[in-house]
């Protein structure tokens, strides 16, 4: 089977606008109300270590994803159940990106279509992008970087007038705990999200280089994430930020320079299409390539678009309406996806640390690896 | 593995023929959108005045800009009148009598009865915020006349729209200072804080030329949804120094230092510093006003303009503005109990600690809050002319 491989470099833009995703627009942590940007900066604090767990993984096992990994470490039957789990982790988030994408569309700019219009036309897309191959999709991170940050920057720049500093303070007026209290929504959602490129990032080319992805894309597109955050709450103030979908949104609205410069909102939809696109083609890929390794495919291509047509579905049938979809993301999901983001991936890191440690008590762990894996 | 001839021909037709789909899936399905709005289509609404009827349903009197056909825009404005048991129902009742949509989104001014607006703003006007075509960046009014629509029905001066022209005076606040800078929006977002008392500025119909012209001025006050009172003009411009929102305008100094004689000031910059102190357990709001001014006119000889006069005139000042700082104190205090200062959320971001102990009673808190207030005039010139006027002896 013909490898893929992407570099480092591009590795980063993938997983930076895989963290912009939907969290630029539906925002995160804002249960933590004016201090949800401190929320955040835990969360990122919080997120190296995971994140060091996921590289370490894929960096004992290079040119090996998830699900081979799980395989090699579980055997074949416990691997494919655990493997199992994470595609469906991966499958569902997919889908509800898909779906926060058409709620987004057909709340904000056309809403007498039905929301399975978007979702459909997007998902075609996505498939597309999915069957190209993660060389593609990296080539296409290369140029959207480009664009999505050109806009975030133009646009925050162009919002300074409406921003009122009064807005942050007092800062942790309601105590640390309240301050603290976004920090599992947002390390869930959007950080460790990036557990799905545990299943993919075997095109990535060195040992280490999984080191050198996760932890500058955390970093930099965590520090975006947060200016995002901090950008929202001085123009909207909290008590807006709690009352809107979309406060990116709400807050780009406000931009009106001389009664001239205005109705900017659409730059807001760009960026959520650039960096939605990768994001739902990562889990598509994702899934997709479980489902190949668990079923015992060569090519995953093959299973690109019925799996895809299938998250469709799923992104249409998920919720009944818009509200029930924002309860979701922000009172389940942090408890929903904390087993498959942190317990899940501890658990096994515990494992392949112990096992290897019981297998070559003598010898270095990594190199011994490395032997083990490519025989 | 290499391909040969044959398949690479094959290859390119294959392309080819995806190619040609794709163009005509396209031209099909991109060129048109199913639910599209032509401009001629749209009465565009240039402002909305709420009213209700005696039987509880409300009226909205849309003034809308007239397009016609061929790009031409008519600046007459055309009144929409609609009855509906909600906002919405009335603005979509009035399609079936235009046979238009009304498009929101280049509305300027929403315009409410003072009886909508003491009875609860939000139960009518809760569409505004929450439809994706109305833009938040509108402009609210309390009118004092008997109804909303008087208003818009008046004669603009130089504005056929007097939606427009009330947008105008709106944008040009800074140099007036008669009514509060309240976007639509910041109404919405105090509405959500409890201690904090909402304010909305007023307009009513003054005459000129045997015309009648809105006119804004004063503030509405407001205790969460429901208006309890107004203030006038003057009282606006203290409020505003108490808010450090003071940008720019007149002061009229009364009967300067026992002459009998009137100075305006214009005033050119403001800055009020706000800060609670605590004093033996006891909260008090501190103001400190600084403002530059320039004697704009004098009405009588007295020269306030030598150095010695500008002392007096400087000392004037201060008295006077102190003076009915504290008397407009007093009114929002004493009569309305109506934090519209918002000193609640000084406090709460100077000293959070003790907001959290007193955010609960704050109304209580604030019939007693003492203010301390200091004002400091600096003059700046007095046109362009050294003397008083002078009248021969």
């Amino acid at each position: 089977m013909n490898k893929e491989k992407i570099s480092i470099t591009q590795g980063i833009k993938m997983t930076i606008l895989f963290l912009f995703g939907s969290t630029l627009v539906m925002g995160t942590g804002g249960e933590a109300g004016r201090d949800m940007w401190i929320s955040i900066v835990a969360a990122i604090v919080l997120a190296v270590p995971l994140l060091l767990i996921y590289s370490r993984i894929l960096s004992l096992f290079p040119g090996e994803d998830l699900f081979q990994i799980l395989e090699l470490n579980f055997g074949k039957f416990f691997g494919k159940l655990i493997s199992i789990i994470f595609i469906w982790f991966a499958f569902h988030l997919g889908a509800l990106v898909l779906r926060n994408f058409g709620e987004f569309i057909i709340t904000v700019g056309l809403p007498e279509t039905p929301a399975i219009v978007p979702v459909i036309m997007f998902g075609l897309l996505c498939i597309w992008g999915a069957k190209a191959g993660i060389e593609t999709m990296a080539k296409c991170s290369d140029y959207f970087i480009i664009f999505v940050m050109v806009l975030l920057i133009l646009f925050s720049i162009l919002v300074i007038p409406s921003m009122d500093t009064d807005n942050l303070f007092p800062i942790m007026g309601e105590g640390i705990g309240k301050a603290m209290s976004g920090v599992l929504s947002s390390l869930t959602y959007p950080f460790g999200e990036t557990v799905v490129f545990m299943m993919i990032f075997s095109a990535l080319p060195h040992k280490k280089s999984a080191y050198k992805v996760y932890i500058p894309a955390l970093l930099l597109g965590g520090f975006v994430v947060t200016s995002i955050a901090l950008r929202n709450i001085l123009v909207l103030g909290p008590a807006t930020i709690k009352a809107v979908y979309f406060p990116s949104y709400s807050a780009i609205s406000r931009v009106n320079i001389g009664n001239f410069l205005q109705r900017l909102e659409i730059a807001v939809t760009i960026v959520f299409i650039l960096s939605g696109f990768i994001k739902i083609t990562v889990c598509l890929l994702a899934a997709t390539k479980g489902v190949a390794r668990v079923l015992g495919f060569d090519d995953y291509r093959i299973l690109v678009t019925p799996i895809g047509l299938l998250m469709v579905n799923l992104a249409n049938i998920i919720y009944k309406n818009i509200v029930e979809m924002f309860d979701w993301a922000f009172e389940v999901w942090p408890y929903y996806a904390f087993p498959f983001q942190v317990i899940l991936p501890v658990l096994i890191w515990i494992f392949i640390e112990l096992k290897l440690r019981a297998k070559n008590k003598p010898k270095q762990t990594e190199t011994a690896v490395e032997d083990g894996s490519s025989a | 593995m290499k391909m040969t001839r044959k398949q690479v021909m094959k290859l390119k037709i294959n392309k080819t023929v995806f190619l040609i789909l794709m163009l005509i899936c396209s031209s099909i399905v991109f060129t048109g959108c199913w639910n599209y709005r032509e401009v001629e289509q749209l009465a565009i609404a240039a402002g909305v005045a709420v009213d209700k009827n005696e039987d509880g349903t409300i009226h909205i009197t849309i003034e809308a800009v007239n397009i016609a056909g061929d790009g031409q825009v008519a600046y007459e404005p055309v009144y929409i009148e609609e009855d509906g048991r909600t906002f919405f129902e009335a603005a979509r009742s009035a399609i079936a009598q235009e046979g238009k949509k009304i498009y929101w989104s280049h509305a300027k001014v929403v315009i409410v009865s003072q009886e909508i607006a003491k009875e609860d703003i939000v139960k009518y006007l809760d569409f505004l915020f929450r439809d994706a075509e109305a833009r938040e960046d509108t402009w609210l009014l309390v009118s004092t006349e008997k109804t909303a629509k008087e208003i818009l029905e008046g004669k603009g001066m130089l504005k056929a729209i007097v939606s427009f022209q009330i947008d105008d005076t709106m944008r040009s606040q800074k140099s007036i200072s008669k009514f509060p800078f309240i976007e639509l929006f910041e109404f919405f977002d105090r509405l959500f804080y409890k201690q904090v008392s909402p304010i909305l500025p007023i307009i009513s119909l003054t005459e000129q030329n045997d015309k009648k012209t809105p006119q804004i001025g004063g503030t509405a006050i407001f205790k969460g949804a429901k208006m309890i009172g107004n203030i006038d003009e003057n009282h606006t411009k203290c409020m505003l120094w108490l808010r450090d929102e003071f940008k720019g305008g007149l002061k009229i100094i009364e009967d300067v230092a026992g002459t009998g004689e009137n100075v305006t000031l214009e005033i050119f910059d403001s800055k009020s510093k706000i800060t609670p102190v605590l004093e033996d357990v006891i909260l008090k709001m501190k103001v400190d006003i600084e403002m530059d001014v320039s004697i704009g006119e004098i009405a009588g000889t007295t020269d306030f303009i030598s150095k010695s006069g500008q002392e007096k005139l400087k000392k004037a000042a201060e008295e006077q503005i102190e003076k009915d700082i504290k008397k407009m104190y007093s009114i929002a205090r004493d009569q309305y109990n109506a934090d519209v200062f918002g000193f609640g959320r000084r406090v709460e971001m100077k000293m959070p600690e003790v907001w959290s102990q007193i955010k609960n009673n704050w109304d209580e808190l604030f019939a007693e809050l003492e203010l301390d207030v200091n004002v400091n005039v600096a003059i700046r010139g007095s046109a362009t002319t050294r003397t008083p006027l002078k009248i021969g002896e």
